[in-house]
């Protein structure tokens, strides 16, 4: 069902992405749906190959042409709907940047490295079809500035002076030209050490407090999603596993694999359980967790896996999700170790 | 205790190589025609003394310039030259004279040129200055000039000597492509690990950087081959060389110069025989070359594996 | 020193080691600055020493140099109490044969022209330890099984392109504990992998230190998976541009840290538990923004960023000191005339 609520910014319903390869058709994303409220931040949390950045791609029309895409993506500007996935590519040029834009994995490395990062404004906004040079400036300016970058440090610079967290910084504030409704980041910390992610992070906060956006969280670190997201969808393997408020899915988590995730992360004062060797399956039907999970049975290696409303809006789709409603994990303090309490 | 495994066993490897690496070449159909364009040249070239020198000379001066004809025995297969002899004949001692001229270019170019790249590069410093500004003014002296300078004063060059003045400046082009990839390779992780492991650098050089060079020297090796060729016809045609070679190039200027090609068939047709004959070797030798991708870069060496054995198993 | 004590010696340590780099800046001038800046440390045999620090902390260098693969521009290392860079040349191919490295980028550390048989074979008939095909091969096999490339007859064919970054970084490991060292270095070795690779190769890692006795130098700048590796009995150094600014056991260090940068990075953190990580208090520095290596301020290095530092800071450079289980560079604290710093298991 298509939501026509005045605060939901993106609808994506029953997303389906398989690649053609010479090998058959290869799926990638299973039956994927999720809401994007305004002034939220949703984290998407996986590991590689979970289908973390195949979706967003998909989102913005990024995949390439073998990608056989099914389902529903709509983009709700002041309310009216935009079917995304049959837009054609003179309306594709409006919506990108404009409502929704993205910073890939790893953006930072794709700085034109001959050019400073005033040029690299320029380009983007004249191929928007802003060319007023001195308009151009003052938005580098007050984008800079939004982004907590001093723009007369930061405009005359190659990205060779810039450090990894400066870089990420100018990828954003060049997202955020048009003002879009909604950004999509890609592994916005991998590599930038503890001070710079803990900025870039602060940075995602302001961007939902103060410009009201929303942001969609891609990355495999857990610690990440904990500190930032509002709401949180798990996939693995293609998979939507669990999807729920933040609180919800880190102190009652209803799928095995949600919560074998939260016991193996390393934490400082906590002994960590010991994380199941894990198995690719290469099926395309039935829970892709199955082999390793302690709840499993054999209707778990057929099963339809999509997501189903378990205790209000936390939703999962693990078929024994009931059997984990009411085990409450505890309060993580430093020093203590964890567990479930039933 | 030092152990070491017996050479056999390291021969053995390097004949098993050898196989391979011809398989390789011919998995396409490109790399098959090349391939026995190639071989056959090499062959001819390597055979060409067993053919009589100087040949059989027509005994009627009517004949000569005879065009291909089956009439005066098989050697006349492809005509007769100015002189009586038969085309055939000229063609292989030519094809001899410039491999000859070709290879010492090719070992020059490529041994000054990779011994040079490698040490500018991976030692770097003052070396790599020095050297490096040699490449420089060497690339920008204009070869031909010099060739036709060096040919002169070299009057009775024969081809060893022509080859060493055709390899005299071409090692400086490969010799920056070495350097270029030895810079880029030294700095990788995985020569550091090599030097943490304690192999010399030799043994770095020879594992680790040399695969990357491999592609230009085999490209380079082709390359310099039918350099040799284009350029001493080209000397002897401008009549520079010494004329007591037997050259395709002292034919062609012969040809047009004294038996009017061009403006008669008995000219024209010659002067056809030699161009292609000379296409198709270069042909031979770029198809060959091509097929360095598939020999060094190991995706796509298995990529060709996978095909050798798809088609084997479909037979 | 006799020869027993020369075993029980750490079997790595530093003595006032300092590796100068030069940064151009324009045309004509050239400005110097430590990397790495009088840095006297010991690792001990068998045991985890965890660096930790932001990039252009100079962890890299200290590591590099402390195996011999870099020349210090002063002062000296020492392997089982020898200085490395005055000993013949076959104590000094002793030396680096017994020490190794493990690379933080899975895609460059690998040859990709060679096949891991290959990259595994090279050494092995390089220092001739194999007498024939079948006893290198044997040992090859053997090395991958250790690392949990199994089968191996399977990896072993494989070449860099046909791996995934896990797999290659277990090929690395396996190149490293070839020769049987005694002191590893591990430069970030997980920081490239995805999350759910990361366990499974430290727990390969510590589970070969075990096997082997070997010490081991894990740098990183994640301090969770620090904590992770030193266990309960290995020992952290938090580094600042190029200098050691605490140093003692994880419990301690990373529980109850010291020195204002341990401080701040351990607040700046974030921790898999949604109202831990948000009821964190950040420390705020003066300037967040890594510091520029070539302009570190005259006294304490930190002290243009740090929220407590007071005039002493601004003039005089603190040494790393005594102050009970750890050692710290900081004048908040009483400083006790300096042991340099030790290790002891």
């Amino acid at each position: 069902m298509i939501v026509n609520d005045q605060s939901t910014v993106l609808s994506v319903r029953d997303l389906e992405v398989s690649f053609a390869t010479s090998l058959g058709l290869v799926n990638a994303v299973r039956r994927v749906s999720f809401d994007v409220k305004r002034k939220q931040i949703f984290g998407l949390i996986g590991e590689s190959g979970s289908g973390k950045t195949t979706t967003a791609l998909a989102i913005t029309r990024l995949l390439p042409a073998y990608a056989v895409v099914k389902g529903a993506v709509t983009f709700y500007e002041q309310g009216t709907p935009i079917e995304v996935l049959k837009l054609s590519e003179k309306q594709l040029r409006d919506y990108r940047w404009r409502h929704v834009s993205l910073v890939f994995q790893g953006a930072m490395n794709s700085l034109n490295p001959v050019l400073t990062v005033r040029e690299h404004f320029k380009d983007t906004a004249r191929a928007h079809g802003i060319n007023d040079g001195k308009k151009i400036e003052a938005l580098a300016r007050e984008l800079l500035t939004s982004v907590r970058l001093n723009p007369d440090r930061v405009l005359n610079a190659y990205q060779h002076q810039l450090s990894g967290g400066m870089k990420q910084r100018v990828m954003i504030a060049l997202a955020l030209m048009l003002r879009p409704e909604l950004l999509i980041l890609d592994e916005p910390t991998t590599a930038l050490d503890a001070l710079t992610q803990r900025q870039i992070l602060d940075l995602v906060k302001e961007l939902r407090d103060k410009y009201e956006m929303s942001v969609i969280l891609i990355t495999h670190d857990l610690s990440v999603i904990a500190d930032t997201a509002d709401e949180v969808l798990v996939l693995y393997s293609g998979t939507p596993m669990e999807m729920g408020d933040i609180n919800e899915i880190f102190y009652e988590p209803l799928s095995p694999y949600t919560q074998m995730l939260i016991d193996s992360f390393p934490m400082i004062g906590r002994v960590v359980k010991e994380r199941p060797q894990m198995l690719k399956t290469a099926s395309s039907v039935g829970c892709p967790f199955a082999t390793n999970c302690p709840l499993a049975t054999q209707a778990c290696f057929g099963a339809d896996m999509y997501l189903k409303p378990i205790k209000g809006s936390h939703m999962s789709s693990c078929i024994h999700a009931d059997q984990l409603v009411g085990k409450i994990r505890a309060y993580q303090e430093g020093g203590r170790s964890g567990g479930d309490q039933a | 205790m030092s152990k070491q495994r017996p050479v056999s066993e390291k021969f053995k490897d390097a004949l098993t190589s050898l196989y391979v690496s011809v398989k390789l070449i011919t998995s396409t159909n490109q790399g098959k025609v090349g391939f026995v364009i190639f071989a056959t040249t090499l062959v001819i070239a390597l055979a060409a003394p067993l053919f009589p020198y100087p040949g059989p000379k027509l005994e009627n001066p009517a004949l000569i310039n005879i065009l291909p004809t089956l009439g005066h025995g098989w050697m006349y297969v492809l005509g007769a030259d100015y002189l009586g002899g038969p085309m055939l004949l000229d063609l292989i001692y030519g094809l001899q004279y410039f491999m000859m001229v070709g290879l010492v270019a090719a070992v020059l170019t490529i041994g000054i040129g990779v011994v040079l790249g490698l040490l500018a590069g991976y030692l770097g410093g003052w070396v790599d200055q020095a050297v490096n500004f040699t490449f420089n003014i060497l690339l920008t002296i204009p070869s031909f000039a010099l060739w036709l300078i060096l040919a002169i004063i070299f009057r009775n060059a024969g081809p060893i000597t022509l080859g060493f003045i055709l390899g005299i400046l071409s090692w400086a082009g490969l010799g920056r492509q070495v350097r270029s990839v030895a810079i880029a390779n030294k700095a990788k992780d995985f020569v550091e690990a090599s030097r943490a492991l304690g192999l010399s650098s030799w043994t770095i050089i020879s594992s680790d950087i040399m695969p990357g060079i491999m592609p230009y020297i085999f490209m380079n090796f082709m390359l310099s081959l039918n350099a040799g060729i284009y350029g001493s016809m080209g000397l002897a045609f401008l009549g520079i060389l010494p004329y007591n070679a037997i050259n395709w190039g002292v034919l062609m200027n012969v040809l047009i110069y004294t038996e009017a090609a061009v403006y008669t068939w008995s000219g024209t047709i010659p002067v056809i025989i030699i161009m292609v004959v000379e296409t198709v070797i270069l042909m031979g030798f770029v198809f060959t070359a091509n097929a360095s991708d598939r020999l060094f870069d190991p995706q796509k060496r298995k990529e060709a594996e996978n095909l050798i054995a798809a088609n084997r198993s479909r037979r | 020193m006799t020869e027993e004590r020369l075993r029980e010696s750490p079997t790595v340590s530093s003595e006032h080691l300092t590796v100068t780099f030069e940064a151009k800046k324009g045309l004509f001038s050239r400005v110097y600055f430590n990397a790495v800046d009088d840095v006297s440390i010991a690792i001990e045999r068998g045991s985890t020493l965890a660096l930790v620090g932001e990039s252009g902390s100079g962890k890299t260098t200290l590591g590099k140099t402390l195996i011999g693969l870099r020349k210090p521009t002063s002062g000296r290392v020492y392997f089982h109490g020898k200085d490395v860079w005055s000993m013949r040349k076959e104590e000094f191919m002793e030396f680096r044969m017994k020490s190794q490295i493990i690379h933080q980028d899975p895609y460059s550390s690998l040859n990709p022209y060679k096949s891991v048989y290959d990259v595994l074979a090279l050494p092995l008939r390089a220092h001739r330890l194999a007498g024939s095909k079948e006893e290198e091969r044997e040992a090859i096999y053997k090395m991958l099984e250790e690392v949990g490339l199994i089968p191996a007859e399977f990896y072993a064919d494989k070449y860099p392109f046909e791996l995934s970054g896990g797999q290659r970084q277990r090929v690395s490991i396996a190149r490293a504990m070839l020769l049987q060292p005694e002191l590893v270095v591990a430069d970030e070795p997980i920081t490239m992998l995805d999350a759910s690779l990361r366990l499974g190769i430290l727990d390969t890692m510590m589970a070969l230190q075990r096997k082997m006795d070997l010490s081991m130098l894990f740098i990183t700048h994640d301090l969770g998976m620090a904590y992770y590796i030193t266990g309960r009995t290995g020992k952290i150094a938090v580094m600042y541009l190029g200098s050691i600014v605490e140093f003692g056991p994880s419990e301690k260090v990373l529980k109850n840290p010291m020195h204002p940068y341990t401080k701040a990075l351990l607040s700046a953190i974030p921790e898999p538990d949604p109202k831990l990580s948000r009821s964190k208090q950040l420390m705020k520095l003066t300037r967040m923004d890594p510091p520029d290596p070539s302009r570190a301020p005259a006294g304490c290095k930190f002290s243009d960023r740090c929220p407590f530092a007071f005039d002493r800071c601004r003039k005089e450079r603190p040494k790393l000191s005594n102050a009970g289980d750890e050692e710290v560079a900081c004048f908040l604290y009483p400083d006790v005339q300096g042991t340099p710093v030790s290790g002891e298991s």
